[in-house]
């Protein structure tokens, strides 16, 4: 985790709030770099939107300090705190075209009348509503509408951007190219962009890093693929990955200078971990990590294939062992039979375990591997 | 059997037709899913095989028994709707279990008990409805209704609520039940990927029409037309707009980016067409296109590149990492097996690789 940042993009200092008796946030502390994307990432209630709301100046409870390009904008006005915002209800004026709301930014600075037409035009044709400029809101589709929304808080060139969840009412097809283009868009910008979402595959595609909220706290602030390789609590690998990770009790024990866990019927060889040994723990095993065999051979245990349901390219396997575990299995290709018995062979070597009491990570088995590699 | 037949609704006078000629077949035994956007029209449907909608035109029957004249009660259709409220007063054992006791030869408990456990809720049947969160509330209403013996189950987002955690494994979980009591049911979503990993049949609508009605597989290898192309499958696939020359293909407005195609049955050269790619088809690092890529994200599991070919993007999706950096040129291609082909015009599908594609745009 990164703590200090350089003093020209957004800094958030223990940022707190809540409703009467409610804390929503506990003393959030995060930096954005200019041109860098943050994407906050968590289930709903976790306080995304009450953390950009404070971040914009919209919360009047908010206690804690915000700046923006080193200087300490806590006390100033929303409007006056040079941030763009970009809201999922799009929150366009109806009753003006899409060229007056993305002007309306710039019209309050007062800048001259063909600048401002200047300004749109170039960014209207960046994301590809040039054409419906003279539409009002409702002859939008939510995809123009969510543009357009997006052009506004591009238009003045904030220092810091704020987009809440802004791609969740768009088609898919929409979300994908927008989702493909916005990287490349937002490092055009080179504002400190935050980018609120709750698909985990936004999140890595359009994350530089990745905040996950929960419950008020940053739980872990990381690069996107170290997020998905070593979820830091039960919580994050919960909500990250799909399927999504399995987390099956067991009991670790040292044998020689390593760890040993059995499940299924099969001594899982670990890497030493401190403090975990004899212990309450969950085993994390990625649905793809999990090797599916039509036969018996060593290192894989027998279940049955309770269902196989087809997502995106793979299959899910549904795998009931004889004590009546489940794990989740995927891969790519045909199945077996639904109701066949199969072989899965576990793959200790990327495996992570949780302690079952905190829920925190204590060992990333690949992570171990890798360094004495 | 459920059975649909040339089903219309229009609301008020309005000639609006909010379902528009449904003709639909539900085998006994048979998990299908009602597939569209919000207003495609499958809600009305629901709604209507339920009893809560008058039927405009059509008729429905249900094990050969005509049911759309009849209170919803008397349908033997049990439900599981997202305002289908639980009864308060009741705590959630017996709501599960309310109508079960009388049934003879049922162990009512033991029926609860085992529903409570597949879903999850076991922990939470003594409660009452009011202090539940919604993911509890909908877990408790799918358990009563998959408890119930009825001809038929219809489930309305069932699980809209639910983690990912939990819903990936609660969909492997109640399709192996469906399948073990031999329940006929018909689940009604928006999101493809309930639909896809749930349904034996997947029916996708869009403006009232059925636009195709067939096995996750076909929509996927074999797709109707070009909205059922771009809806299903995700990432969408790539659609390119292209013109029928000679024995291959050129991209509209694209002299250097044609494509031979010998051998296939293609239509007449000057036909305006789409030519329709899945993003698992496009092979990137070979083929005789080129294209600059515009991101390239590894998501854990797979990779998914974008690429900008002289303004048109494609969408690529590939199991391994792709070694490719932003703004670099690279090659690009695919197999002509992987191919789809539309008609510009009626979007209609022309071509599945090398397949004609059959004139029928559905199958009931």
């Amino acid at each position: 985790m990164r703590d200090a940042v350089s003093t020209d993009g957004l800094l958030v200092q223990e940022m707190s709030t809540g409703f009467g008796k409610t804390q929503v946030l506990h003393g959030v502390t995060l930096g954005v770099e200019p041109g860098e994307t943050l994407v906050l990432f968590g289930p709903s209630g976790a306080g995304k939107t009450v953390l950009l709301r404070a971040i914009a100046g919209l919360d009047p409870n908010a206690v804690g300090r915000v700046f923006i390009a080193g200087r300490d904008v806590s006390m100033v006005g929303p409007e006056r705190r040079g941030i763009g915002v970009a809201f999922q209800n799009f929150a366009l004026y109806p009753h003006m075209s899409a060229m007056e709301n993305i002007a309306s930014p710039l019209h309050a600075r007062k800048l001259p009348e063909a600048e401002i037409a200047e300004k749109v035009g170039r960014i209207a044709r960046l994301l590809k509503i040039d054409h419906v400029l003279a539409q009002q809101p409702r002859a939008l589709s939510n995809g123009q509408k969510q543009r357009t929304a997006l052009a506004r808080a591009l238009v003045g060139a904030p220092k810091v951007l704020l987009m809440d969840d802004p791609l969740r009412n768009v088609d898919a097809k929409l979300r994908y190219e927008m989702r493909m283009e916005l990287p490349r868009l937002l490092r055009q910008a080179g504002a400190a962009s935050i980018y609120v979402t709750q698909d985990y595959r936004e999140a890595m595609a359009l994350g530089d890093r990745i905040a996950v909220l929960i419950e008020g706290h940053i739980v872990q602030l990381d690069a996107p693929e170290q997020v998905y390789a070593a979820p830091a609590s039960v919580a994050v690998a919960r909500l990250f990955g799909d399927p999504p990770l399995n987390l099956l009790p067991c009991t670790p024990k040292v044998t020689g200078d390593g760890l040993t866990v059995r499940l299924f019927g099969l001594d899982l060889a670990l890497p030493m971990a401190a403090g975990i040994a004899g212990r309450d723990a969950l085993l994390g095993l990625r649905p793809e990590s999990i090797g599916i065999l039509g036969a018996p051979a060593p290192g894989a245990a027998r279940a049955t294939l309770t269902a196989a349901t087809p997502l995106h390219g793979k299959v899910v396997l549904l795998l009931r062992t004889p004590e009546g575990e489940e794990i989740l299995a995927s891969q790519v290709g045909q199945p077996p039979e639904t109701g066949s018995t199969v072989w899965f062979r576990p793959a200790p070597e990327t495996a992570l375990l949780y302690d079952a009491a905190s829920g925190l990570l204590t060992l990333h088995a690949g992570a171990t591997t890798e360094e004495a590699a | 059997m459920l059975e649909l037949d040339h089903l219309s609704k229009t609301y008020g006078r309005s000639s609006l037709r909010a379902v528009n000629d449904l003709t639909l077949r539900v085998n006994d035994g048979e998990f299908i899913a009602l597939l569209g956007s919000s207003g495609c029209g499958k809600t009305s449907t629901l709604r209507m095989i339920a009893g809560f909608e008058a039927v405009t035109e059509g008729r429905i029957a249900l094990s050969g028994r005509r049911i759309d004249g009849l209170a919803p009660a008397r349908r033997r259709v049990a439900m599981a709707f997202e305002g289908y409220a639980l009864y308060p007063p009741l705590t959630v054992e017996d709501n599960i279990g309310f109508g079960l006791s009388s049934k003879p030869g049922l162990d009512a408990r033991q029926r609860v008990r085992e529903l409570a456990d597949l879903l999850e809720i076991g922990a939470i049947l003594k409660r009452k409805p009011a202090g539940l969160s919604g993911g509890q509330q909908q877990r408790a209403s799918l358990a009563r209704a998959l408890a119930r013996d009825a001809e038929l189950h219809l489930l309305d987002e069932p699980m809209g609520q639910l983690e990912p955690q939990l819903r990936a494994i609660l969909r492997g979980r109640v399709k192996a039940l469906t399948k073990a009591r031999g329940l006929t049911s018909v689940l009604v979503t928006h999101d493809q990927t309930e639909a896809n990993a749930m349904a034996d049949r997947i029916a996708v609508m869009e403006g009232g029409i059925l636009q195709q009605y067939g096995t996750p597989a076909e929509l996927h290898e074999q797709p109707a037309n070009l909205f059922v192309a771009t809806f299903f499958g995700e990432p969408p696939m790539n659609a390119l707009p292209a013109i029928v020359d000679g024995d291959g293909l050129r991209l509209e407005g694209d002299t250097a980016a044609r494509v031979s195609l010998a051998g296939l049955p293609l239509p007449p050269p000057g036909t305006s067409v789409v030519l329709g790619l899945r993003p698992h088809a496009v092979i990137l690092g070979q083929g005789d296109w080129r294209a600059t890529v515009i991101s390239n994200h590894w998501l854990g599991d797979e990779a998914h590149v974008a690429l900008d070919m002289n303004g048109r993007l494609i969408i690529a999706v590939a199991h391994n990492r792709v070694q490719a950096q932003t703004g670099s040129v690279i090659p690009l291609g695919f197999s002509s097996r992987d191919l789809h082909l539309f008609d510009a015009a009626t979007g209609r599908a022309l071509l599945h690789g090398s397949r004609v594609a059959s004139p029928l745009s559905s199958r009931t």
